[in-house]
């Protein structure tokens, strides 16, 4: 499924966290767009800035973090301006984040949490509201739910309540939805069935997603197109089957080879040395050089820009895995 | 083969959480772990596997004497440490050692890491001295891939996976023969995950440690564990080495979990959408009769619902706890 333009359209976004200890870069320079009924995966470590990019197509980067440069389109009208994102927030793109008891108010019953977001955007009386919030639980696979909109969020179990949040998040038929670690919290048999609601929901629907994940096992299933961040860029992007059988990127070919599998050999995982760069002192470079395998001297002082391969992907890499269809690498002088 | 180096035999434990009825006059009681055995082989490694609730913390902690037992035997080098008075059992815990999962939560962040690695070392009387424990501390921190420049940084300074290597150093202070690693990985990167998997191996090899390793995630343990006991509501289910584990599993549920675990491969993946196991696991206040894991498995017979089934054997080093398979 493709529309005539994206959803979702994120251009050289900047985002800036200031500190005591130095002005902290979380993104830079990241670009991307979904398209109606996508599915996205962003995978990064901890602090590559996969969860500030979401913050950012909704609008949502609070102070003291800034955008300093780039822009966020949602259907071509920016979300920087606070009224035009809070018309579309919660009601055309939603939100499903990691930790279901943060999202969810502790001391209202899930019923009024429900037909809030409804009120407020669909205007729907409260008889109404309360028979689609029924509706909705019972599509998101929550037994008896007549019973569950009188419960509080405590009264459910944390794959229960994960459901309450995805609930809420299609309770205004979103065009699209964002996912930021939706399954991190639970335990691998509930987060089997979260995903597989998720995904079911996505090709019914007809909603982008956006999944933004550190478990390459997670977007595997649920993602066509994957995009790699690595210190606050996108590194590599392409379909989730080049990028998982094909990497160019050697971080996203050394991330696979860290990641532990159930089919995959019980030799010992390779590593990655090191540590992910301060993002207060990044370098000039190419971020992941210290920690490259093909690293050499003009990695560290030239910073490898985002470039098409003949795949239809994207690379930002001097010496590449597999210099099939590599471009000019420049010699070492 | 020698006598493993420890066995726990029938161990229990219920922890009292409340009371009931209008003069709290019954107690509530929470059965954590219920009626499991296994033994664990010098050098090798254990790795428990279980959900959230499932008993693998609590089971560790009664290894380590940190919570009551309420029933059965912990035999740790032929001796049995349930029987053993306070003075014994002190000395005992010098050889078990403990890596809990949230290296935040596990260091003192008032403490330097000189401190923080010798405080065993000067509680147990290792070293006679401040150089002593220095020296011995600096070896510390070169074994887990630190270094002496660490010594008088505090734990702010370190990463996650720089803080696990502290723990870690900590940990192997008093020459334990046992670690008990309770989701030592879980909290940290995938690539820092890796260098800590590796560096386990490393020193289980170099000071023929023996682990028993905790943890959720099916993955890693395949990589470090030797032999695999998979728990359910406080129940061990099926035990067995780990190539039997993976590929011919027997019990229902370890074969659900398995089948849970996303492999990162878009085209397995998409091969493998099967069914999902449904159902949450049961409220450990009230387990259900028979099979704790009836109410959600597919295989499920009017059998599992009555009675309990016992661990039995199906294949050599192979146990199983289930009425149908």
């Amino acid at each position: 499924m493709t529309g005539d333009r994206p959803l979702l359209e994120i251009r050289s976004l900047e985002v800036v966290f200031p500190t005591p200890g130095g002005t902290v870069r979380a993104v830079r320079e990241v670009s991307l767009s979904v398209n109606p009924g996508e599915s996205v995966g962003i995978v990064g470590e901890s602090g590559s800035g996969k969860s500030t990019i979401a913050r950012a197509a909704l609008g949502l980067i609070e102070l003291p973090g800034r955008i300093v440069g780039g822009e966020v389109l949602w259907r071509g009208r920016s979300l920087s301006d606070e009224k035009i994102a809070r018309r579309y927030r919660g009601r055309q793109i939603s939100l499903v984040s990691q930790d279901p008891m943060a999202s969810l108010n502790p001391i209202r019953t899930i019923g009024v949490q429900m037909t809030e977001v409804m009120a407020r955007h669909l205007k729907l009386g409260k008889q109404q509201a309360r028979r689609r919030a029924g509706d909705l639980l019972e599509k998101v696979g929550i037994p008896e739910p007549g019973r569950r909109l009188d419960q509080y969020p405590f009264e459910l179990s944390g794959g229960m309540q994960q459901r309450v949040v995805i609930a809420i998040a299609l309770s205004c038929d979103p065009l699209m939805l964002i996912a930021d670690e939706p399954t991190t919290a639970l335990d691998v048999t509930t987060q089997a069935q979260i995903l597989r609601l998720i995904s079911s929901l996505q090709k019914e629907l007809g909603l982008a997603l956006m999944l933004i994940t550190h478990d390459l096992g997670v977007v595997a299933g649920a993602c066509d197109l994957l995009k790699v961040l690595y210190a606050g860029e996108i590194v590599e992007s392409g379909t989730a089957d080049a990028l998982f059988h094909h990497p160019r990127h050697p971080y996203t070919a050394a991330l696979l080879g860290a990641t532990p599998r159930l089919d995959g050999t019980t030799e010992r995982l390779r590593i990655i040395n090191g540590q992910p760069p301060d993002l207060r002192s990044v370098d000039i470079g190419c971020s992941f050089s210290p920690r490259c395998p093909n690293s050499t001297s003009y990695c560290e002082s030239e910073h490898p820009v985002l470039e098409p391969d003949s795949r239809g992907g994207m690379f930002a890499c001097w010496h590449p895995q597999n210099h099939l269809d590599a471009r000019s690498v420049p010699r070492e002088g | 083969m020698s006598r493993p180096l420890l066995e726990v035999r029938g161990l229990s434990v219920v922890y009292d959480v409340g009371r009931e009825g209008f003069w709290g006059q019954r107690r509530t009681r929470l059965q954590a772990v219920d009626d499991i055995s296994f033994s664990v082989e010098r050098g090798q490694t254990f790795g428990l596997v279980g959900e959230s609730g499932s008993g693998k913390t609590t089971t560790g902690r009664a290894i380590l004497g940190q919570v009551p037992i309420s029933k059965g035997r912990i035999i740790f080098d032929g001796q049995d440490v349930t029987r053993m008075d306070g003075r014994q059992l002190r000395s005992m815990r010098q050889n078990m050692q403990l890596i809990p999962q949230n290296p935040y939560g596990s260091l003192n962040p008032r403490m330097n890491v000189r401190d923080l690695i010798a405080e065993p070392l000067v509680v147990h009387r290792r070293v006679r001295n401040a150089r002593q424990a220095t020296e011995r501390t600096v070896e510390l921190l070169e074994l887990t891939g630190m270094s002496a420049a660490d010594l008088h940084k505090y734990p702010h300074a370190f990463s996650g996976g720089q803080r696990q290597r502290i723990v870690i150093a900590r940990a192997l202070a008093l020459n334990p023969h046992l670690i008990i690693a309770d989701e030592p990985v879980s909290a940290l990167d995938v690539s820092i995950q890796a260098q800590v998997v590796n560096l386990l191996q490393d020193l289980q090899e170099r000071l023929r440690l023996t682990y028993i390793f905790i943890s959720h995630d099916l993955a890693v343990v395949r990589h470090i564990s030797h032999r695999i006991g998979i728990m359910y509501a406080g129940k061990l289910v099926e035990r067995a080495d780990r190539d039997p584990i993976y590929q011919n599993p027997i019990h229902p549920y370890t074969e659900a979990l398995l089948s849970s675990v996303p492999i990162p491969d878009p085209t397995v993946e998409r091969a493998r959408r099967g069914e999902v196991l449904p159902g949450e696991p049961p409220d450990p206040i009230s387990p259900p009769a028979g099979c704790r894991f009836h109410t959600r498995c597919p295989l499920s017979q009017a059998r599992c619902v009555e009675d309990e089934p016992p661990m039995e054997n199906r294949a050599p080093a192979h146990q199983v706890a289930c009425w149908v398979r």
